[in-house]
This record gives C-alpha cells, structure tokens and sequence, in this order.
C-alpha cells in the first residue's frame, strides 16, 4: 500500500517537474493520505449544476 | 459615526481650535451651546444633555483635543453644565520643566502617541495640533524600543518615513490636507511591491530583491500622504507557517510565546504592539482575518476585486485579496477608502464605484439580519474552541440586544470548503512558483516547500471539482444573502496556540471558518469580541454581499462600540 502510495507521489511529482528525493517523498506521505481522504468528500459531492464560473450572480447587489 | 463621535467633533471644531488657534490657553465649553449648535446644523436629532456632558467630559475628547482634566460648573446635567478646561500644552508650559521633559514624560507622550487611531491622529494633524513628525518619531523609538521582542519588522525605513513625514508637515501647514491617511504611520506585509525597497515575501528565493515600482495599493497609501515606517514578517511566500527560509517570524504582543497566526503574522502584531496605526496584509484563505482575530485587531478581507492585486506577490490568483488591518473599525474604513478602486494594471479589479465608507458608519444594527450556519461554524465537536464559542454567542447576543435580527440558516455546501479551498490553492501556488521549485528548492523554507510540493500532487481533476464546489458554495451563498443581511460566526477555529504547538498536518483535519469568503470573494471582517481566560483575543468575523464592505463595517462597528475591547492594550 504504502509503496503504491510512493510511486504515486513519485509519478506526479516527476510530471509536475520535480525530483523528489526518498527522504523528500517519504515526508509528504501522511500528507498525500490526508488529502486524499478529503478528496473523497470532494468527489463524491453532486455536482451536477455547477460549471466552473468566476463572476457574481447578477441578482446580487450592495442594495 | 457614532452621535458621540459627532459631539467630539463638533465641540473639537467649533470651541477647541478656535480657542487655541487665537492663543488661549483655556477653554470653556457649555453643553447648552453645543447642542444647540448641533440641532441647528442638524448633526443632533434632539437636545439629549446626557450624552453631550458625557461626551465632553470624556477621556476619549480629551485625549483628542488635547485637554486637561475639566472643572465642571453648573448641575452635573443639562444646558448649564460648563466645563472649564486647560490645554494639555499650556500646563506642561507653565511647569518649571518646561522645554525638557523627564524621560518618563517622554515615554508616556510616545506611548500616547502610538495608542491613538488613525481617525484621531488625522484630525489632531489636519487641525495643525500633531505633527507628523513627531508622531512618526514617536512610532521609531518604538519600534526601536520593542520590536526586538515582537519580530514583527523585517525591515525598518527610518530614514524615509522621516523625509515623508517632513513633507507631510510642510504640506499640511501649507493648507495641502490630503485626507485622513495624511502624515499617518502605517507599514506593510512584505509582498507588497515597494519601489526601491527589498521586497521579499519573506523567502531566501526573493532575498536580494527589490522592486522598481510600486503596488498599486502602495501607490495608492504614498499618495494619501501616509508615511511608511516599513515592511513586516509573514509567513513565506503566505503560505508556510512561523517557520521561513528568510528572517524571524513576528510573536504575538499579547503573550510573546504564542504565533500570531498567519500569513499577515506582522501586520497583525506590529498594529497590537502600536508600532504602526495601521497595516496592509493579504488573505488567500484567512491571513488578513486571522492574525487579526488571534492579535486582537480589525482586519477587512474586502469583496474580490475591491481592491487591486498589482504588484502584490501572489499566492493563489483567484483566492488573493488584499486589505486592511487597523485597531478600530472606523481606521479600517480610512485605509479601504484610500487602497479601494478600479485599476487597469488589475484584470480582476472591479469597476463597481467606491460608496464614502467613514460617512456610512452609524452604529446601527437595528433591523439588521444575521444569519448563523451554526452547523458549520458553531461546532465543538469539530475542534471549534469552548471559549471561543461563548464569546461569540455573547457578542451575537449583543448585537441582539441592539436590535440585529438574528436567524439559523444552512449552507449545506459548506462541507467542501475546506477541501476545495486547499486544492485551488496550492494547485495555483504551485503553478506560480513551480520554476524556482525545479531550480532552486532548496531556498525555500520547510514548511513552505511541503506546502508547495502538495499543491504539485493534485490532478486536474481535482481541480475542476474544486472550481464546481466553489461553484455551489456561491449559489448557495448567494440564496443565502437574499434572506440576510450579513453572516457572523468566530473568525478562527482556536485562538493563537504556542509555537511549539504548530501542527500543519493536524491542521488540515481542522475546518476552516475564513476560507469559504475567499472562495466566495464575499467580503469579510475579523472584530474583537473577547478574550480567553489566558488572556488571549477572540474575533468574531462578519460576512456580507458583494461589494457591500458598508454593511459589513457597519455591524462590526455597532458591536465594537458596544463593547469597547478596542479599550484594551497588550503590555508589553
């Protein structure tokens, strides 16, 4: 587990650039875990509706 | 302002500079004559001669103008009651050490000095009684005096707020007022670009630099006529913690052993220390709102676009908002007034017109409606502190008692705040400094550079869901705000725990009350509402509609002089 857990850190780092050394991966281990825990919640979310939008919805006012 | 405020002023106007200004040395003032004067310039909506005596023979209109001790004549209330003062200067005059004070006269003066507001100091500069030299003098030896113990400066510019200040007094002798900022001393995170000065986000990657322009806002403050004392600590890059590649990390005043929060770590305690009257900071998931809640200050994330981003080193684009930190809330609208506003170096810069904001502050909440996601924000169980929960249920009694409406409302899509606020900021943090990341990891400072790396792990995936939460998360705001008026709930989840106590992975498991108004880019205000039995301050944050900072500051200002914690100072 942990070791697939490594290779994925390994992976995306690599693609992001980055040379990550065993003892740099090895840190960011509980972190990637902690993450990724969260990220379940964010995956599971319905959000069906929702685009990706910047702007305020035009019935908002200071009034 | 409060109907306080406004006797202050008209009896500061009307009797104190006149009588100063034609060389007395005293001054008589009459209740009956300054209500009278007020109900006919229509500032008094009927003679209330309680609250014009107290008014005037409080420490507050003393301290302002200037004034001894009053002896009163005539009854204790009404039109008749007369109050004799002496000019602060005059007494000091006429005793036998005149012209050389002893040092404790000296360091009281200072300390007076540095414990005024930007309101008060603008007014005692604009009518020629406070020079901006002095006050700026007064705001060095100070620094110079503490802040080897708060950290809250990493960078002093003694020189050049001496030559600013020089020219600010020049100007306002000359008749030259150029607003409430004139001559006042402020200092700034270290993002914020300043030209000819180091700016280095408090990073061994940014060590040697030095921008050749202004931010926009920096811009903005030099041509309100303020005087920068200097640039502060932060946490690297506004994202590490209290441990940076680069420089000390600023101590909380109120007790030197505990963080201050962050990122804004040395705008929030350089304004608690009174080594600035007011400071700029930034805030991406709470850094304006944080410090200032933990340092026990006023700090103002303002709507997204508000204020322009240029020439502020970022740390997420679409989450960055630059803001006020200040001791009061009046202060905090004198600053947005001066930084607020379109910018075309800014595309995010909105072009929505800027209301007069000091002028719209009435200390009124009467028929306000506060909206509470208790769910969210209210809960013990998710790591909110016992205390901190009671103060805030306290002060929103308090805003009951002075006619706010308040009412439980649901935000379901809160859940993913936190998530979604994490992915989106280190996704774009890590875009923006991913080539000194590759080039030169090493320069960057532990706690930053995990941080980084995390933000390298997210998938694009990952980050869309982010954007489509933040999505809902606005909708659902937005439904919300059509039934209230502002949103109040704590500011932070603890109040400032020791250093030693700093735990960035235990923090993820921990909700995040500021970071859904950067998702949001609803405007937010962090207000002191109390303090923990160790002696620590509590904030409580105020949220509202798009681009309405007003009613914001507004209920924030009504609960501030309610219950008057601004009174209270650290020690140090």
């Amino acid at each position: 587990m942990e070791e697939n857990i490594t290779d994925a850190i390994r992976l995306l780092s690599q693609r992001a650039g980055l040379s990550l050394s065993d003892e740099e991966i090895e840190k960011l281990i509980p972190f990637y875990e902690r993450n990724k825990e969260r990220l379940e919640t964010l995956h599971s979310a319905d959000l069906t509706r929702e685009e990706v939008a910047g702007i305020f919805p035009p019935q908002w006012s200071a009034g | 302002m409060t109907q306080a405020d406004n006797i202050r002023e008209y009896a500061l106007r009307n009797f104190v500079e006149p009588a100063r200004s034609e060389g007395r040395t005293e001054v008589t003032i009459r209740a009956g004559d300054v209500a009278t004067g007020m109900l006919a310039a229509g500032l008094l909506p009927a003679a209330n001669f309680p609250n014009v005596c107290q008014s005037l023979q409080g420490k507050k209109f003393r301290r302002l103008a200037e004034l001894e001790e009053p002896r009163r004549t005539g009854p204790r209330q009404g039109p008749n009651t007369t109050y004799h003062y002496v000019f602060t200067a005059a007494r000091r005059a006429s005793s036998p050490r005149a012209g050389a004070m002893t040092d404790g006269a000296a360091s009281r003066r200072r300390n007076e000095l540095c414990s005024l507001t930007i309101r008060e100091s603008g007014l005692l500069i604009s009518s020629g009684q406070l020079s901006p030299v002095e006050l700026t003098k007064a705001f060095l030896e100070r620094i110079e005096e503490i802040d080897g113990r708060v950290q809250s400066y990493v960078t002093v510019m003694a020189d050049e707020a001496l030559a600013q200040a020089r020219v600010a007094e020049a100007e306002v002798l000359q008749g030259l007022y150029r607003g409430p900022l004139h001559g006042i001393p402020i200092a700034l995170k270290d993002l914020y670009d300043t030209k000819g000065v180091r700016t280095t986000g408090q990073s061994k990657v940014l060590e040697h630099r030095v921008p050749t322009e202004d931010a926009t806002t920096t811009a903005r403050l030099k041509e309100g006529g303020s005087v920068l004392l200097g640039k502060l600590a932060m946490h690297e890059f506004a994202l590490g913690g209290p441990k940076t590649s680069l420089f000390e990390q600023a101590r909380n005043p109120w007790n030197l052993d505990h963080v201050t929060g962050g990122s804004s770590s040395g705008s929030g305690a350089a304004v608690a220390a009174a080594t600035c009257m007011g400071s700029l900071g930034s805030d991406t998931g709470g850094s304006i709102r944080g410090p200032s809640s933990l340092c026990g200050i006023v700090g103002l994330k303002p709507t997204y676009g508000r204020v322009s981003r240029y020439g502020v080193i970022p740390l997420s684009w679409s989450l960055d908002h630059c803001g006020p930190m200040t001791w009061t809330v009046e202060d905090t609208a004198l600053m947005l007034q001066v930084i607020a506003g379109p910018d075309p170096k800014d595309p995010s810069a909105s072009q929505a017109p800027v209301p007069d904001y000091l002028s719209q502050l009435r200390g009124d909440v009467k028929g306000m409606v506060i909206g509470m996601p208790r769910h969210y924000f209210f809960d013990t169980e998710s790591g909110l502190d016992p205390e901190t929960l009671e103060a805030v249920d306290k002060a929103l009694a308090d805003l009951e008692a002075l006619g706010a409406r308040l009412e439980e409302v649901e935000i379901p899509s809160l859940a993913y705040a936190g998530i979604s606020n994490t992915v989106i900021m280190l996704s774009e943090a890590f875009a923006y400094h991913r080539d000194n990341m590759v080039s030169q990891p090493q320069n960057f400072g532990d706690m930053v550079r995990t941080r980084f790396y995390q933000g390298a792990l997210f998938t694009a995936h990952d980050y869309i869901q982010a954007q489509r939460a933040r999505s809902l998360l606005k909708r659902e705001f937005a439904e919300t705000l059509q039934r209230v008026d502002v949103i109040a709930c704590p500011t932070s989840v603890t109040p400032a725990s020791r250093f030693e106590d700093v735990d960035p992975l235990a923090a993820l498991g921990r909700p995040s009350y500021s970071a859904p108004f950067n998702q949001t880019g609803l405007p937010a205000i962090s207000v002191p509402c109390g303090f923990t039995g160790a002696g620590l301050p509590i904030g409580l944050q105020i949220a509202g509609k798009p681009f309405d900072e007003t009613t914001v500051m507004n209920a924030a200002y009504a609960y501030q002089q309610h219950a008057g914690w601004f009174e209270r100072r650290p020690q140090l």
